[in-house]
């Protein structure tokens, strides 16, 4: 049974991602009364037929932007429990910058992520080096006790993979570094209804992996030996948290770039706030969370023209936010 | 219960030493010997890692490496030296996870679970501190909490490893005490490794010293301290 400040979560949460969608497909350059959207919707014909598009444009990517939004922030949560830190996340280990660096492979050597080819190479190069960065952290993580010391390793990732990507960016034409640069500043926008379907499917399904995760993650709190003793096949968990964080931090960083922030900072507030300690109601709360910070900072990015960044929105928005709750709950709480 | 058949405990490094034979069912059961001597090495091999021993270890007849892990979580509970948790959980929160074997997909605690909960903190008097956070506990109370999760998962056998490493002289005797209620009030199996001599005597049924590459089974309390102190070749004090 879900806890009354959960069930307000929940509430809260849902209530905002469904005002801040409507307020983003109402809301822009072009005004289009709320009718003519809702007849849109319906399929019906409107006085101006540009508007349609414009309308499709803006609901596609509030919903590119809830998606993304929620599995960095469940891919987040995934390892911030599994690494028992809560400053892991798939920028900070690295991931993120392993599945820049397969776009980076597949892009700066020319292929157009319009074309179909070119898109699935672009998730499969994509996803090979979110999961590659995964399992050599995995590897290291053997040899290395420290949870610092490992997201220093994460970090020292990154760098390399920046210095790669700058490699390749010698021997690449300037239409195809440009296309690049764009692709890494981050965006929610650009998405087609095929592209669209791939992707959210593809986070659907995978948060739907992630609920056979929830008693791993449960007993994991306790560290490695006690899951185990508790029942939980350590390997096959490992296998399935480098396989869900990997590919979900892959395809959002292929389809919005290396999107920052989200997946450090959301899970750490949710498990904060959430009374329960069941996964089953965390998991659920971190992607409603996350979608509702990405959404919000969509909207940001729309009223200033499309003129900044998403990274830079979400880091101005929620870095304050952050260091201000933590500084509140550790006054009372030991670090979680 | 627990039967071990010519098992040789062995690490990486080489072989540590070797049981002949040896049965355990119900008591507490100290296991002593020195730093390296294999006491952990022991604890993970009864918990079915097979690479760390040669030989025939069952539990309730069936091979210990036979066990999927879900099976094994039903009949063996651990207590480690010194608990870690990595969340704000409440002291009831963390004797929860103690249900989770018997737990389905969504890990949702039921009636009953919560029933066994409230059973294992009035059995072991948890009460006055388990709503409270588990990091805001003593380390004796931490220890406290963990036996209690242990009871919880409701398995025959617990195994600790070093529980009062950490814990005072207050504290390690209510530990003790503790352990011997629940064997007592439960008719359960508690292994657990030790450096202290001087509660034995008073607690334990058997001690099981590992010295010289062998397992010796002792089994008179009232010379467990000389018991252990000749073996070391030590003068008692």
């Amino acid at each position: 049974m879900i806890v009354k400040r959960d069930a307000i979560l929940f509430i809260i949460f849902g209530m905002g991602i469904l005002l801040a969608v409507v307020m983003n497909i109402l809301y822009g350059a072009v005004k289009i009364p709320a009718a003519d959207v809702i007849s849109i919707f319906k399929g019906e014909v409107v006085e101006n037929a540009a508007w349609s598009y414009i309308i499709e444009s803006r609901f596609f990517r509030s919903i590119v932007a809830v998606f993304a939004g929620g599995a960095l922030s469940v891919a987040g949560l995934i390892l911030q429990v599994y690494f028992r830190n809560p400053l892991a996340g798939p920028g900070v280990l690295g991931i993120t910058s392993g599945a820049s660096l397969g776009v980076a492979f597949v892009v700066l050597g020319g292929a157009s992520m319009s074309s179909v080819l070119g898109l699935f190479g672009i998730i499969g190069a994509g996803s090979a080096g979110a999961i590659a960065v995964l399992f050599l952290l995995l590897f290291i993580s053997r040899f290395i006790k420290s949870s610092v010391t490992l997201l220093v390793a994460g970090l020292m990732f990154g760098y390399f993979t920046a210095a790669l990507i700058n490699i390749l960016y010698l021997s690449a034409s300037m239409a195809d570094t440009r296309a690049f640069v764009i692709w890494g500043l981050g965006s929610f926008e650009g998405l087609n209804s095929h592209e669209l379907t791939i992707f959210s499917t593809g986070i659907i399904f995978l948060i739907l992996c992630s609920f056979f995760l929830i008693k791993p993650l449960n007993g994991l709190v306790l560290g490695q030996d006690y899951s185990n003793s508790l029942g939980i096949h350590i390997k096959r968990t490992k296998f399935l948290i480098i396989l869900i964080t990997g590919v979900l931090a892959a395809i959002v960083t292929v389809y919005c770039g290396p999107i920052g922030f989200i997946g450090i900072a959301i899970p750490q507030l949710i498990r904060r706030m959430t009374k329960s300690k069941n996964h089953s109601v965390i998991i659920p709360l971190a992607f409603l969370g996350g979608a509702f910070l990405a959404i919000l900072a969509d909207i940001v990015v729309r009223l200033s023209g499309n003129t900044l960044p998403v990274n830079t929105v979400t880091a101005l928005i929620g870095a304050p936010i952050i260091i201000w709750v933590i500084m509140n709950m550790n006054k009372r709480n030991a670090e979680i | 219960m627990l039967k071990f058949k010519n098992v040789h405990i062995k690490t990486d490094g080489g072989p540590l030493f070797q049981i002949q034979d040896l049965e355990l069912k119900d008591g507490l059961v100290a296991l002593m010997g020195r730093n390296g001597a294999g006491k952990s090495t022991l604890i993970k091999s009864i918990l079915g890692n097979k690479s760390l021993f040669e030989g025939t270890i069952t539990l309730d007849n069936k091979n210990i490496g036979d066990f999927a892990a879900k099976d094994l979580a039903k009949l063996i509970s651990v207590v480690a030296t010194k608990p870690t948790l990595f969340g704000n959980h409440s002291g009831r929160e963390v004797l929860n996870l103690g249900r989770l074997p018997y737990q389905n997909l969504m890990a949702k605690l039921t009636a009953e679970d919560k029933v066994k909960v409230d059973e294992i903190i009035a059995l072991l008097n948890l009460g006055k501190f388990s709503d409270r956070r588990f990091t805001d506990l003593s380390d004796g109370e931490k220890q406290m909490i963990m036996i209690g999760r242990a009871m919880v998962q409701d398995t025959q056998l617990i195994l600790l490893d070093e529980p009062s490493a950490f814990l005072d002289l207050v504290n390690r005797h209510q530990l003790m005490k503790l352990m011997r209620e629940i064997v007592d009030k439960t008719g359960k199996l508690i292994l657990f490794s030790t450096h202290q001599t001087d509660d034995l005597e008073k607690y334990c049924d058997t001690v099981l010293l590992i010295e010289k590459g062998q397992l010796l089974n002792l089994k008179n309390p009232a010379t467990f301290k000389a018991d252990i102190y000749k073996s070391f070749g030590l003068d008692e004090v």
